[in-house]
């Protein structure tokens, strides 16, 4: 993966990855490998490379540099995260630079043609569930980043590799054995990583957008016996999302009018849960009503 | 072979005819020289943009978004800052960036990192304070640098807003104390320009420097500057606003804009910035009046010339690692030498320089 470095599709963006760092070439080949390739024709939205820096320190405690284009956005990391280091950075990199989107950090899922929406701070389970969901009937549309387009109002997929942290790791394992995980870092900042590969289906339809239908901000919680549904306003769903989007600021008017319209055709509800098998059971019922009985809220 | 964003630049019709490839490295060369907003609005004068494909249309719209966003930024923070020193009785005057955002001249898709305020060198000490009590505070920087720009440089040393995080430089002059036969700053400040916003409950009186003071300034700024990473932009910046002042003043224009620079002593700036204009830009406004004015001239004028547009040839490009050649290192250390001998004398420059020299030699070996 030196020489050119390899050049694919994620979602709506064209990536281009440099590194000479060989678990991660490998990691890489193994989470994107059903992504399409992309060959000097087409136009490339990110140059990113990763690399070690060249000084005397490689040799104690090796590091590596997250590279855009040729801006070096962050400080370095210790080299056995470099597979996550590129996740941040393409997080990043579009963060920054698709204002074509309004973006929500959260994970989206589509049945039928209707998204849901799954918004939550770090902890809160959501990569967790995203991940079950997407292993039960559900189509991964992101884990991370919900893509919506300030024109159309719909969500792009991006079917990116699923983040997972700490015990949801062992949870996943059990409860969708199918799955194929990537290299698992232990002690990062955010705890132990790793990071599962989208489901087929994800990537062969990643063009087919979806009209946002459900939005459900989700906690997971021990503590509990039973999951706890809780409708609320469309009013109070939009005050909850705007500390989680990227650049509702940046687009002024735009984020707002866009957010307006996604809570507008959307219905919303706060989770609860422990049981993953309980929460997706809740969650497949109001899709079902949701989309079948056709009421506006 | 010029880069594919300088071809742009002086023919914005090759729009129409360009490969993806071409356009990947043109917005990529555009980012790295902070232009791609103002690529944008050049494209979009020349009426060109139906041809420009739809994935590389949506980092132009980016680059507008951001730039709109920063406006708005910009636009608050100058009533905050103007509201904050009124109670002291100090009228600061807006410069760059900010500047061209209130006169709406030369903000086109134009990003920028901080904001720069000038006031009168006998308001400083005061200002600083008032500015400390707002939330203001200087970024943190060792003792020998605070004293360095107290002592030397025309500026304060850069301070940040606690909450927003906005980086602010308090001017006292443009060129630093250094600088042997500088104008007085009085000339600047009597001039200034005044606008009135209106907002939901007052009226609020913003300064800037003068429309001429504003493109010598930035004349000025871009040739006593010894890193030329936006150079490119800062040359557009420099053609809208020309372009302004040919539009309100008409014929009068050039003469107004040679009288003040000889008045300020920045005519050499102004025979540059025009003199690239000319030949590296598309043409916007008949510049004859300034190409053929006759320039005052020394016996080294012919050579010193020669040496400057072949740096400034090599410089005036985007700062990417795929068109750097090595020449460009060579010119860079040139205008880094000059950029520092216009501003300080050998004394204070030859120790500062070996440092220099040596890292810029370390550098194109590391590229090469």
């Amino acid at each position: 993966m030196s020489g050119c470095g390899i050049r694919f599709k994620v979602g709506p963006f064209n990536v281009q990855l440099k590194t000479k760092i060989e678990p991660l070439g490998n990691n890489i080949r193994q989470l994107y490998s059903d992504s399409t390739l992309l060959d000097e024709t087409q136009f490339v939205d990110f140059h990113l490379s990763l690399t070690q820096p060249r000084h005397l320190r490689r040799f104690i405690r090796p590091q590596v540099n997250f590279i855009f284009d040729q801006a070096r956005p962050f400080k370095p990391l210790p080299l056995d995260q470099a597979c996550a280091f590129f996740e941040w950075g393409l997080n990043w990199a579009i963060a920054q630079h698709a204002m074509q989107y309004l973006i929500i950090h959260s994970a989206v899922l589509e049945k039928d043609g209707k998204a849901i929406i799954l918004p939550g701070l770090p902890g809160a389970g959501k990569s967790t569930l995203c991940a079950a969901l997407s292993y039960s009937g559900w189509r991964l549309l992101s884990d991370e980043q919900a893509l919506i387009c300030t024109q159309s109002g719909e969500v792009f997929p991006i079917a990116r590799p699923i983040c997972l942290k700490d015990e949801s790791i062992e949870v996943i394992k059990a409860f969708c054995p199918s799955a194929e995980f990537g290299h698992i870092v232990r002690g990062t900042s955010k705890g132990d990583l790793a990071h599962i590969k989208p489901p087929l289906d994800a990537i062969a339809r990643v063009d087919e957008t979806a009209q946002p239908n459900l939005i459900i901000l989700p906690r997971y919680d021990k503590a509990l016996t039973d999951t706890v549904l809780t409708s609320i306003s469309r009013g109070a769903a939009l005050v909850e999302l705007i500390p989680h989007c990227f650049n509702y600021t940046t687009l002024g008017r735009l984020g707002f009018t866009t957010l307006k319209q996604t809570v507008q055709q959307s219905q919303c509800y706060k989770i609860r849960y422990k049981s993953l098998e309980q929460a997706i059971a809740q969650i497949n019922q109001l899709h079902e009503e949701s989309t079948f009985a056709d009421d506006p809220q | 072979m010029p880069t594919i964003l300088n071809r742009l630049l002086k023919d914005p019709a090759l729009a129409t005819d360009m490969t993806i490839a071409q356009w990947e490295m043109c917005i990529r060369q555009a980012l790295v020289s902070n232009m791609t907003g103002r690529l944008w609005y050049i494209l979009q004068q020349a009426q060109v943009t139906d041809a420009i494909p739809h994935k590389v249309q949506l980092h132009f719209n980016t680059a507008q978004i951001k730039a709109d966003c920063q406006s708005r930024d910009i636009t608050f923070e100058v009533q905050q800052l103007t509201q904050c020193l009124a109670e002291i009785g100090v009228e600061p005057v807006f410069l760059k960036g900010a500047a061209y955002v209130i006169a709406k001249s030369a903000h086109q898709g134009r990003i920028c990192n901080d904001i720069d305020i000038l006031v009168a060198p006998d308001k400083l000490q005061a200002t600083e304070r008032q500015l400390g009590k707002e939330g203001w505070i200087s970024e943190d920087i060792n003792a020998y640098d605070d004293q360095y720009y107290r002592k030397w440089m025309h500026e304060l040393p850069p301070m940040v807003h606690l909450n927003r995080q906005t980086t602010l430089d308090v001017h006292h002059h443009l060129l630093p104390k250094t600088v042997k036969n500088s104008f007085n700053i009085d000339l600047m400040l009597n001039a200034a320009q005044t606008f009135d916003f209106v907002t939901d409950v007052q009226t609020i009186r913003i300064k800037t420097l003068s429309s001429v003071d504003r493109i010598l300034h930035s004349c000025c700024h871009l040739f006593t500057e010894g890193n030329l990473d936006k150079g490119l932009r800062d040359l557009t910046d420099i053609q809208i606003m020309l372009k302004d002042l040919h539009q309100k003043h008409g014929q009068e224009a050039s003469s107004l804009l040679i009288k003040r620079a000889f008045e300020l002593g920045l005519d050499d700036q102004l025979m540059l910035a025009t003199r690239y204009i000319a030949r590296l830009l598309a043409n916007q406004i008949d510049l004859s009046a300034y190409l053929e004015f006759n320039w005052p001239t020394s016996p080294f004028s012919s050579i010193r010339n020669a040496i400057l547009d072949w740096c400034y040839k090599r410089l005036f490009i985007p700062h990417h690692h795929k068109v750097k050649g090595v020449s460009f290192y060579f010119a860079d250390a040139i205008i880094l030498l000059r950029s520092h001998l216009q501003k300080m004398p050998m004394r204070m420059l030859i120790p500062h320089l070996g440092i220099k020299c040596w890292l810029g030699v370390k550098e194109a070996i590391a590229q090469k």
